[in-house]
């Protein structure tokens, strides 16, 4: 018995040491397996415990596991103590050069026409306007006729139109308004519409593309009224450009709407003076001011070739150039750097 | 449309402030484009040339004696010009002087003679350069005076106005419209003409075969007595309005046509036939040389004037060569008619000329100011060369009919959101040159004023009103009434969706023009009459509609590979097919990778997640061919049994064609995407654990993952089998492929027992020998 008693004392006295001087997680891990895992040295005499008799096992018990909570109690430290010792050197061992850059992340970039497109789509969404879609390839009825632009119309001129039929029947859309007479012949009134996509005009210089991208707009409905195209439009345009800027409307002629109007947003520079320090202003042409979108009420003929009766419904409608925003968002000073797609411009977006 | 002020000036009182004048037009529809101000010339001054020598180092350069007066003295200039002679009165600029395009002059050296100032072109001067070359020449004027008065520039405002306003093509026009701005009076006085006692129809005979082609057709006859050369003030008033002086007679057309809008054309009587004007359709055949020296062929679409034999001008667009005005014109008729604006317009397309002329015609011009302005025209080449203008003008027109026009003002209140004041209608209306005719109730009729073609019914006199009154005075609001239900687009909604996921995969979105040139075509192997074809190109880089989105974004991943060692690049667009008569649109996306040698099992990897994403189930791959690709390495994809796009990778001898290493592409058609596209359904994450093992199994080389899934077919606790590499070569045996693939077995009420994946796993080996001679490994 005293054996057993000399042996617990003898552990006891070595273990509680070890422990405490272990240097390293890893070492006092070992302690544990050693005096307390499953074939550990104290296990080992508790486990023997059990062939003696009863007064010898309680008290021989009670110390085996006074010193089993001591040791439990000292691995415990001693790990924290460990633990705080690691923790103090991360500083110097795990430093990084905060300045250094990162793993180059795989993102890629959402063309700038199509952030503008969307964010577009996305304010007048919230107006109550869904998105209506038409084909590019287009008959001259639905391109112009329909929309008040008879053969020999002067306004065809400002149109350059590409053909895809000798006949001149078939064409790529100039502009996304076919679509306005498409929503008109099959959605139920009263009707919001918002109309994006590609249009061609035969064009080509550095404010002008063979295609871009249009956002049209058509608003349907039995009390429509001029205040509502200015109050809609306003609404977009403070949405879009910022809620400081200012908006004019002035007159304008299209055979499609009357009355017509152009909108313009006050310029981001200059704020209408048209002078910034002294100079003109080179971002609105020291004009003050910056054309966004044509606009007007639905002229009644277009209204009757999208069936609807002009005497009960009125409209309005609107077209906004996409590559426009988009160049006066980021001060992109020509429109075919839009399709130049150099992956050192689509990276910047 | 040009309007030089002090034009202007002649007709209406002006604003002081032009910027005053600028706003009105602006903010009531005519948009001014630019302002041209008269330059400012300090140091510049009249000078007359005494010699001309040559330069002694220079062939192209003179050595000039120049008189610039008391003050600044005779001073030697060396002169570029060839133009340069003695006795020519020019302007120099003196040394110090400060030019409009921000030269200074100096006294300098030029090839070792002193040059003590500067002979100035036009162009130097800041002044419209449509007149002549070299230094400016100009009339006599005492020496030493400052030029900048005598240069006859003016402030100038570049219009823009509008298709439908054609009156406004004329300074009068202009002078009107400021007029009914400002609330001023218009000053149009009646041209005044001295007539001979003989009759213009005494020397001339016109007819008109058809009046619904020519509803009107005006002629003054007159007699030259030498045709001279326009004054100055004329000449730079032309300028001053973009056009280029010729002669009297023409320069005064021009006049005529840019102050009241009414093209004016002169014919030499005595070169036409018969002295005779015929207004008709051209025959079949005929053929005119116009004025360009260009013959051109004509047909009955075309209207023409003719003399007794033949055309001498296609009406409103050009004259002939022979019946032009010359110095040896005796006779003159001066032409101001109103011909039909198709007519015109389709004439002119035909002989693809666009003349000031026809700028007006086509657009419909008031059959009213045919007379008063071959009045002006005859007044002016009399007071200017002595003509003689035989009595009476020749007019042969339709019956003038006034138009009238009713006014709602309910539909009028209604149309602009608030009420505008009667008064106020009233006002603008009458400014405008509207009559009021009768008042019934709310309704009020109005007389068009025949210079406005445009105006035709109520919803004209709705933006007339509103234009007048200014579009910020009208109230803003947001719509009110019943919001309509939103309407869905699939198409567009998954584009968008699409579009992100391929952005989150690292793509970059490119826009690419939708055609194609012939050569891209036959270089990606298409055929090029399978493609719609644009008949009127702007350039052979754009004939064809495309009907794939390889051919436009392997080049630029190509050009991209020389900025960056992979390429990423996607587009989403319509593409174009003929379906017999009919032209198919759909909308797809490409994206192409470039990223060595994996690009191909990447994109793979890249299409499925993305499709998955989306809802697309049950995907396959089944091998295929497509033009310039990898004949190993090329699928088609399905959903099911609906074929949604391809994956593949360019053929290696294509790939290397274009300097690049390996290109894999895929396509997805948005639409069949979209319908293959389901709601998710939701499955709860197993609660019990699941077992997986691990399996290589050794096949024949060509046996796929696709076959080895059939063999091993399915079971209600084998949850997954998964792909996890594979493995040809040493140690397999020849034509042998290894395949690990790790199965995943899982009991959706219990914990599953060890045993039983254990006997399944037998199972399953147990049919890939059979079925495909496998060995397990």
């Amino acid at each position: 018995m005293s054996a057993l008693k000399d042996k617990i004392k003898a552990l006891k006295e070595s273990a509680l040491i070890r422990i405490e001087t272990a240097r390293n997680s890893e070492e006092l891990e070992s302690y544990r397996v050693k005096y307390l895992g499953r074939k550990g040295q104290l296990t080992e005499i508790l486990r023997s415990l059990t062939e003696m008799e009863k007064k010898e096992r309680a008290e021989l018990g009670k110390r085996a596991n006074e010193l089993k909570v001591r040791i439990e109690n000292s691995l415990k430290k001693r790990g924290k103590e460990l633990a705080a010792e690691r923790f103090r050197k991360v500083e110097l061992s795990e430093w990084i050069d905060v300045t250094e850059p990162g793993f180059k992340a795989g993102m890629g970039h959402l063309h700038p026409i199509s952030q503008v497109l969307y964010e577009m789509i996305d304010i007048f969404g919230r107006l109550g306007f869904s998105v209506f879609e038409s084909p590019e390839v287009e008959s001259d009825f639905y391109n112009f006729q329909a929309l008040n632009i008879p053969k020999g119309h002067p306004a065809r001129d400002t149109q350059d139109t590409f053909y895809l039929s000798k006949d001149e029947q078939l064409l790529l859309r100039t502009h996304t308004s076919p679509g306005q007479i498409k929503a008109m012949k099959t959605l139920p009134l009263p009707l919001r519409v918002v109309l994006p996509g590609r249009v061609y005009r035969r064009d080509s210089d550095p404010t002008h593309s063979p295609m871009f991208f249009q956002v049209e707009g058509l608003l349907i409905d039995e009390q429509t009224n001029f205040a509502q195209l200015k109050g809609t439009l306003s609404t977009f345009a403070r949405e879009f450009f910022g809620q400081r800027r200012k908006v004019r409307f002035r007159p304008h002629h299209f055979p499609f709407t009357e009355p017509s109007a152009e909108m313009d947003v006050s310029c981001g520079v200059c704020r209408t003076a048209g002078r910034v320090g002294g100079v003109p202003c080179r971002a609105c042409h020291a004009s003050g001011w910056l054309e966004i979108m044509g606009a007007g009420m639905v002229h009644p003929t277009v209204l009757k070739y999208g069936g609807v009766d002009p005497k009960k419904y009125r409209g309005f409608a609107f077209g906004i150039g996409v590559e426009r925003a988009t160049m006066l968002r980021w001060n992109i000073n020509d429109i075919h750097h839009l399709y130049s797609n150099d992956v050192r411009f689509l990276e910047q977006f | 449309m040009k309007i030089p002020l002090s034009w202007l000036r002649d007709y209406v009182a002006l604003p002081a402030k032009v910027a005053d004048l600028e706003d009105a037009l602006r903010m009531s529809g005519t948009e001014i484009e630019r302002i041209y101000h008269p330059p400012k010339l300090p140091g510049v001054v009249v000078g007359r040339v005494l010699s001309v020598k040559k330069h002694p180092n220079a062939d192209k350069l003179t050595v000039t004696m120049v008189d610039t007066g008391a003050k600044h003295g005779k001073r030697t200039i060396v002169c570029g010009a060839p133009n340069v002679r003695k006795g020519l009165y020019v302007a120099v600029a003196l040394p110090g002087a400060k030019l409009p395009n921000g030269a200074v002059i100096k006294e300098v050296k030029v090839r070792g003679v002193r040059s003590e100032g500067m002979i100035a072109s036009e162009d130097e001067l800041g002044l419209s350069s449509e007149g002549q070359h070299g230094v400016l020449v100009i009339e006599k004027h005492p020496l030493g005076s400052p030029f900048e008065k005598l240069s006859g520039a003016d402030t100038i405002l570049d219009a823009e106005v509008t298709p439908n306003r054609a009156d406004e093509l004329g300074v009068i026009g202009i002078a009107r419209e400021v007029a009914a701005l400002l609330g001023k009076k218009i000053k149009v006085r009646a041209p005044k003409v001295k007539f001979t006692k003989v009759g213009a129809g005494k020397k001339l005979h016109v007819e008109v075969k058809d009046q619904k082609d020519c509803p009107r057709y005006t002629a003054a006859v007159l007699s030259l007595k030498g045709l001279k050369d326009s004054p100055r003030w004329l000449t730079d008033r032309l300028k001053n309005a973009g056009y280029r002086p010729i002669n009297l007679a023409v320069d005064v057309g021009n006049y005529v046509m840019h102050e009241w809008g009414q093209p004016i054309h002169a014919f030499d009587l005595d070169k036409l036939s018969g002295r005779k004007i015929v207004v008709r359709r051209a025959r079949a055949g005929e053929r005119i040389v116009t004025l360009d020296g260009i013959e051109r062929r004509l047909d009955s679409s075309t209207l023409v004037i003719a003399d007794e034999k033949k055309p001498v001008a296609i009406a409103g667009v050009m004259g002939s060569l022979d019946s032009a005005v010359s110095v040896k014109t005796k006779n003159i008729v001066i032409e101001s008619a109103n011909f039909d604006p198709l007519l015109v317009r389709k004439g002119a397309k035909k002989a693809g000329l666009r003349t000031e002329a026809v700028t007006r015609f086509e657009k419909g011009i008031d059959p009213e100011m045919t007379e008063p302005a071959a009045l002006r025209a005859a007044e002016l080449i009399q007071r200017l060369s002595g003509a003689s203008v035989y009595q009476g003008i020749i007019d042969i027109r339709v019956e003038s009919k006034s138009r009238t026009v009713l006014l709602d003002q309910v539909y009028l209140n209604e149309m602009l959101g608030q009420k505008v004041p009667d008064r106020e209608v009233r006002r603008i209306l009458s400014a405008l040159g509207f009559k009021l005719l009768s008042t019934e109730s709310d309704v009020l009729e109005f007389e068009v004023p025949s210079f406005r073609q445009d105006v035709r019914a109520s919803h004209d006199l709705v933006e007339e009103i509103a234009r007048m009154r200014g579009f910020d005075s009208f109230q803003s609001l947001l719509p009110s009434g019943r919001m309509p239900a939103p309407i869905a687009s699939p198409l567009f909604t998954l584009e968008r969706q699409v579009k992100q996921a391929f952005v989150s995969l690292g793509f970059l979105e490119a826009v690419t023009f939708s055609f194609i040139s012939k050569e891209r075509a036959k270089r990606f192997g298409l055929k090029a009459s399978a493609h719609i074809l644009i008949t009127n190109p702007l350039s052979a880089e754009h004939e064809l509609m495309r009907t794939e989105l390889v051919s436009s974004l392997v080049p630029l991943a190509v050009e991209g590979l020389k900025h960056k060692d992979s390429i990423r690049l996607f587009e989403t667009a319509n593409v174009y097919t003929k379906s017999g008569r009919k032209t198919v649109e759909r909308r797809v996306i490409t994206a192409v990778l470039a990223a060595g040698d994996d690009a191909w099992k990447t994109l793979k990897g890249i299409l499925e997640a993305a499709l998955s994403s989306f809802g697309v189930e049950s995907v396959k791959f089944t091998p295929a061919q497509f033009s310039k690709s990898h004949p190993g390495r090329s699928a088609k994809v399905y959903s099911g049994r609906r074929a949604i796009g391809h994956l593949a990778e360019l053929h290696p001898e294509f790939s290397e064609e274009w300097g690049a290493g390996r290109i894999s592409y895929l396509t997805l058609d948005l639409e069949s995407t979209s319908t293959a596209a389901k709601e998710k359904e939701f499955t709860p994450p197993p609660v019990f654990p699941s077992i997986t093992y691990d399996l290589s199994v050794v096949v024949k080389e060509r046996t796929t993952f696709e076959e080895l899934l059939l063999a091993i077919g399915s079971h209600k606790l084998l949850k997954r089998v998964e792909f996890v590499e594979s493995y040809t070569g040493k140690g397999l045996g020849r034509n042998k492929r290894s395949m690990t693939i790790r199965l995943n077995f899982n009991a959706d009420k219990r914990t599953l027992e060890e045993e039983e994946a254990k006997d399944l796993m037998e199972l399953f080996i147990s049919r890939l020998k059979e079925k495909l001679q496998a060995d397990i490994r």
